[in-house]
């Protein structure tokens, strides 16, 4: 064996992956050869640097979003094998949610607390659902602050699937119009949020991404810059949005992700408009604010003739400055 | 009725909760960006469990969850690569540096600088090395990883060391010799 081929076997050697009869051959040549058993040396020493590498942590943050994306989506894959085995038992399910809620709201009577519930549907499980992912928020108290678990809702809501419903307006069921948002839907958006999906428009600066934008959908409303959540714009690429079309524009905001999808609100028929950012205080978060069982909160409202959603990892008060930002812009 | 999702959630997480470090630290090292190694990571798992199903109990699940880890980067990787062309290629070809130079004298390293020469390391040479190096694979289980023959594993691993010298080699001409250092790794080269 001469130099050449046991250089080429040196890296084989140090890792231990070789025959007996090379591990013979090789030694044997570095035996008698001072400037490969130099080289093995070498790559000896670089391969315990290599090793002496600290790989960066996992962030707690995803840590927890990754185990909270894999309870949710187990009661996602139990919803599929629900409807699978069940057949027809969860529209009928879904027929009582829908009576149930009607009847709710036909009472007339002032409901204190208007509600946004996430409810699942594993039946057994709804029983146990966990505090953080029955949230409902108070009114006339600051925003965010959670409040009891809509018994009603989650009673009606036994074996009824996935089911999100906003209400607004809470005095009569003439003034109350909800949102149904399939289970499907949130899922859609929550997808497109999570693909690394190519971004079209790659500028940062958001005049020009209004510009781009605006040749293509006739929307010449400037894009929120997020400046004081320290937030910068990835990019954008043009998207689909219940059926329309719609912008979706990518930022990072402390470190995270947040997608924003802008488009005309006629497509979601019975979204929350928001007026300013005084109606917004004033008005229950949750209209227009929803924590979905994987761990992302999606915001879902309309301003100025735009509809909003904007979906990401961050928490819900972050979440809720981000939509009073797009507000008051 | 439903305390079989329940198992397999569990049991997923058991097997794949400890390795979610070596996973993350590995898809730092490949995208060099936290937001997309987070990504990654999350579209991985995802990934794994919705096929959890098709994993043979009692085979290697680390491996497993870094060959879907590595499907999923090279897919992003190329779709990358045919948006942008002046994207670093997969196994970037540059004229090949003097060996002798990198043998000749006694070198000081740093291990900040080890890892930015690893940085500069195309994929196809640094996920190999990250691999066997620091996760410690088998050359057999960094073929099954990475989809490619065991040979090939050789021949990657053989030209991402040689590259790697280089880089340093090259660093070393940059920096000023004799220069003192505070905290790192010395590495004679």
């Amino acid at each position: 064996m001469d130099c050449r081929e046991t250089e080429k076997l040196l890296s084989l050697y140090l890792d231990g992956e070789f025959s007996d009869t090379e591990k013979i051959e090789i030694d044997e040549h570095l035996s008698g050869c001072q400037r490969c058993q130099i080289i093995l040396d070498e790559e000896r020493e670089l391969k315990k640097a290599i090793r002496s590498i600290r790989l960066q942590r996992t962030p707690v943050d995803l840590r927890e979003s990754i185990e909270r994306s894999i309870s949710g989506e187990r009661r996602v894959i139990a919803f599929h094998n629900v409807l699978k085995l069940a057949g027809g038992f969860g529209l009928v399910a879904l027929a009582v949610v829908s009576t149930a809620f009607i009847t709710h709201s036909m009472t007339g009577k002032r409901t204190a607390t208007p509600e946004l519930c996430v409810a699942r549907n594993d039946t057994p499980a709804i029983k146990t659902l966990a505090p953080a992912e029955s949230r409902t928020y108070s009114l006339h108290k600051s925003p965010l602050v959670p409040v009891a678990l809509n018994k009603d809702f989650a009673t009606g809501a036994q074996g009824a699937g996935v089911a999100l419903k906003m209400k607004t307006g809470m005095r009569t069921s003439r003034n109350t119009h909800r949102v149904r948002l399939s289970p499907r839907m949130v899922e859609n958006l929550v997808a497109d949020y999570l693909r690394p999906l190519p971004v079209e428009f790659k500028d940062k600066d958001p005049g020009s991404a209004a510009q781009w934008y605006g040749g293509k959908t006739g929307l010449y409303a400037p894009p929120p810059k997020f400046i004081n959540h320290g937030g910068r714009m990835v990019g954008g690429r043009m998207s689909r949005f219940n059926g329309g079309d719609a912008v979706q524009l990518i930022y990072s905001i402390k470190g995270k992700r947040v997608t924003l999808f802008m488009f005309n609100p006629k497509m979601m028929p019975g979204i929350t408009h928001v007026k300013g950012a005084a109606a917004l205080t004033a008005r229950d978060a949750s209209d227009i604010i929803m924590s979905t069982p994987g761990g992302r909160v999606v915001a879902l409202f309309a301003h100025k003739g735009i509809g909003y959603s904007v979906i990401s990892d961050q928490d819900e008060k972050t979440m809720f400055a981000l939509v009073q930002s797009i507000v008051r812009q | 009725m439903f305390g079989w999702k329940k198992d397999k959630s569990d049991e997923f997480m058991k097997l794949a909760a400890p390795v979610m470090d070596s996973l993350y630290g590995t898809a730092l090292k490949l995208t060099r960006e936290e937001e997309a190694a987070r990504d990654l990571v999350q579209d991985a798992y995802l990934k794994a469990f919705k096929y959890f199903d098709t994993f043979e109990r009692g085979t290697n699940f680390k491996a497993w969850l870094f060959r879907i880890m590595t499907r999923l980067f090279y897919d992003a990787y190329r779709a990358k690569r045919r948006r942008d062309s002046t994207f670093m290629p997969l196994e970037e070809e540059r004229a090949p540096g003097n060996i002798k130079d990198a043998t000749a004298g006694e070198r000081l390293l740093l291990s900040k600088e080890l890892e930015a020469a690893l940085n500069e390391l195309p994929p196809d040479f640094k996920l190999p090395l990250v691999l066997c190096d620091i996760q410690e694979f088998s050359y057999q289980e960094i073929a099954e990883v990475m989809d490619v023959p065991i040979g090939t594993v050789m021949s990657r691993l053989y030209r991402a060391r040689k590259r790697l010298r280089e880089i340093i080699v090259s660093q070393d001409q940059i920096r000023k010799p004799g220069k003192s250092y505070k905290g790192g790794v010395v590495i004679p080269l």
